[in-house]
């Protein structure tokens, strides 16, 4: 969690002393992370670009903030978090999740979809992505926090939480995550959900 | 091992796959999750779901590079300087705003704040005469920092039909490993936590109690 051998933190500091050539290296290191994390949170392209501008902005005037808690990465991620769970609460989600579950309808019918295997497959991947998407908020962010390669420390850090609530919320997302998939094919789930 | 320390071990280890499945526990957890798995037939189902889920959430990362003006129009707006306000100052938006700068200063300080958390407090309890319970929640006895006195303590609550009594037991464990649930004299349910459970614990499980769908008020009982 300490920032001892944290790649980022030499360019913080200078940020903090309001380096631009610093920020610009920053900006580019962790552009792809963001905007990754925040896309898989809103789904729309513009106002996940928007948000990463608007996240490295506030690293920009704040980086003399970082206390050294957790990583650098750790930090700016939770300023996305914040950011990226207001704009979700303030957009409508309704639609999105239409058009994906009519995906995963129109999957589910298509009868020449190719080897049965990579049919199985891609309606398992659509089915996991309606589900993730049917999550509350604050199950989804640790479910794919987690899914994003954070440790559960670096999650309790980003969503700024204990520890056991990351724990508690990622086990009450696995089991709305199963039952989800058994509504949707009950015989999987028998096989699934035995311990449940 | 005796089957309640495997089925406790279980529970631990089926908790944390989730981290196993991204590699970012520790190595000796690690091998000791491997062996876990390599015998238990539930958390290799489970592991199968997880790494699935992963691989949608990966999948969907699609390799980013920001365009070219992108990084330069940013940096114009930091250059830019600070936009000035030419409307006319309205003197209640004033103190609006000064209010809220103090309190966003205070809440940014955590020294400060703990500084003035305790005053706010005391001011709270002498205005309610000493009783600053909330609802269904006995803030009272948890905030005087003492330790319940019997072998366990009980939090009393009752639930809607529906409400599946051995999951909300298992969703409760990740806060109190030990804790127990026992049917109330009055058909409602007792949660009963070890006595010397930190009350910060106690009050965790609480308001985890509370938030849970379909379980009413909790209070805390002497029995």
């Amino acid at each position: 969690m300490e920032g001892h051998g944290d790649p980022d933190l030499a360019l913080l500091e200078r940020i903090a002393r309001k380096d631009k050539a610093a920020f610009k290296a920053l900006y580019r290191q962790l552009y792809q992370p963001i905007y990754q994390y925040l896309f898989r949170m809103l789904q729309r392209r513009e106002v996940c670009e928007e948000l990463v501008d608007d996240v490295l902005l506030t690293v920009w005037q704040k980086a003399g903030d970082f206390r050294g808690r957790s990583k650098v990465r750790t930090w700016v991620i939770g300023i996305a978090y914040r950011k990226g769970l207001k704009r979700y609460y303030r957009e409508a989600r309704g639609p999105q999740m239409d058009e994906l579950e009519q995906h995963a309808l129109r999957l589910r019918d298509e009868e020449d979809a190719g080897p049965e295997g990579r049919f199985q497959q891609q309606q398992l991947g659509v089915q996991l992505q309606t589900g993730l998407m049917s999550l509350s908020a604050n199950h989804r962010s640790v479910m794919e926090l987690t899914m994003l390669g954070y440790s559960c420390n670096e999650i309790a850090s980003i969503v700024d939480c204990p520890v056991n609530t990351v724990k508690t919320r990622m086990f009450h997302a696995r089991r709305q995550l199963r039952e989800y998939l058994g509504q949707l094919d009950p015989r999987a789930a028998a096989g699934r959900g035995e311990e449940q | 091992m005796s089957i309640q320390q495997t089925a406790s071990n279980h529970e631990q280890q089926f908790l944390n796959l989730p981290w196993y499945v991204n590699g970012t526990l520790s190595a000796e957890q690690m091998e000791a999750m491997r062996l876990h798995i390599d015998g238990c037939d539930i958390c290799r189902q489970e592991v199968e779901l997880l790494r699935s889920a992963q691989s949608v959430v990966q999948d969907d990362l699609a390799a980013v590079v920001p365009d070219a003006g992108r990084l330069d129009r940013l940096m114009e707006k930091i250059d830019a300087p600070p936009r000035q306000t030419a409307r006319p100052v309205n003197p209640v938006r004033g103190i609006l705003h000064e209010t809220r700068r103090v309190f966003s200063a205070l809440f940014e300080n955590r020294w400060a704040w703990a500084a003035v958390a305790p005053i706010l407090l005391v001011a709270v309890i002498f205005m309610r005469g000493g009783d600053v319970a909330a609802p269904g929640i006995d803030y009272k006895t948890l905030s005087s920092g003492e330790r319940p006195t019997g072998s366990v303590l009980r939090l009393r609550f009752e639930t809607e039909a529906g409400v599946d009594a051995v999951e909300l037991l298992h969703a409760v464990r990740p806060l109190s490993s030990a804790a127990r649930l026992e049917t109330g004299a009055d058909g409602g349910y007792v949660m009963a936590l070890p006595s010397d459970t930190a009350p910060d614990r106690v009050l965790a499980v609480m308001q985890f109690l509370e938030e849970y769908p379909g379980v009413g008020s909790v209070r805390r009982t002497s029995e």
